[in-house]
């Protein structure tokens, strides 16, 4: 069985490829290996993929502050519906 | 401290309120929408306070409720959004041409290392808002495979796209992000790969 470049390509992007039947998987990662275009691409992917879990991460432990908050008019019409409501 | 003190309702939006919108915005990219998902989960939040059991800190269970939110508001927009699929034709006509085939066009590598920025503390805020500056349609694929988990039955539905669609977005989302990224995160000298 082989598989094309764009469709490596596919599974790679969709990011389900562990729910890809096994012997499909096998030879995808053959093709990783031996492909240069895929496989620099596979490496690209795991990166962002980290990158998004330990953003998922920091999110979590709330470390990430970036100077964004509620605005002024948002907090005031939360605080009197929280207070009505209550 | 305080239990009863830091479970009030009322002190929900000064522990919990920026908190919260910073979550929504991230996903949803649109500042009213935003705050608007996190009044909802405040006021699901208080008719639901019963049955909250203290097991997960008070933010949590919030960020619980306002995950549903967040669904329920790109399941709403994406019936605004439709995606033209002779364009995702023409994407993946493209794609297939630019990225692969032709082996001078291969994907391009980094231009910083991810791992070291991975490290830094200041990196993040950058990765916030780059994943915030995501376009429509693809921003919102990105959030609910990338953020919220879902299956890419559940993403094609509520975005009315073919699951051949899919992987286009989600492609085009990451490399949308990763130049964002790139124009940034400056790197400091010697780390380049
Ligand atoms: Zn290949």
């Amino acid at each position: 069985m082989i598989m094309t470049c764009k469709q490596v390509a596919k599974a790679l992007a969709e990011n389900r490829y562990y729910e890809m039947p096994w012997n499909r998987r096998i030879t995808m990662f053959i093709h990783i290996r031996i492909c240069a275009v895929c496989g620099r691409y596979h490496q690209q992917v795991i990166d962002m993929q980290k990158g998004i879990h330990d953003y998922l991460e920091h999110e979590d432990a709330g470390d990430i502050t970036p100077t964004l908050q509620l605005s002024d008019e948002a907090r005031q019409r939360i605080a009197e519906k929280l207070k009505k409501e209550k | 401290m305080n239990d009863k003190l830091l479970h009030d309702p009322e002190s929900w939006l000064d522990e919990h309120g920026d908190y919260l919108f910073r979550y929504a915005y991230v996903r949803l990219r649109n500042r009213a929408a935003a705050e608007d998902a996190v009044q909802e989960t405040f006021l699901a939040g208080i008719k639901a306070y019963d049955r909250y059991d203290e097991k997960t800190p008070v933010r949590y269970w919030l960020r619980g409720i306002l995950h549903h939110k967040v669904v329920d508001y790109i399941r709403k927009a994406a019936r605004e959004i439709a995606v033209d699929d002779s364009e995702d034709h023409e994407i993946l006509d493209r794609f297939k041409y630019k990225a692969f085939g032709i082996p001078s066009q291969q994907p391009a590598p980094w231009k910083f290392d991810p791992k070291h920025a991975y490290e830094q503390k200041e990196f993040w805020e950058i990765f916030y808002r780059c994943m915030a500056g995501l376009k429509e349609s693809m921003g919102l694929a990105f959030t609910m495979r990338e953020l919220e988990g879902l299956s890419t039955e559940e993403i094609c539905k509520e975005l009315r796209i073919k699951p051949n669609n899919l992987w286009v977005l989600l492609h085009r989302a990451r490399a949308q992000l990763k130049e964002c990224l790139e124009a940034h995160w400056i790197t400091p000298e010697g780390t380049e790969q």
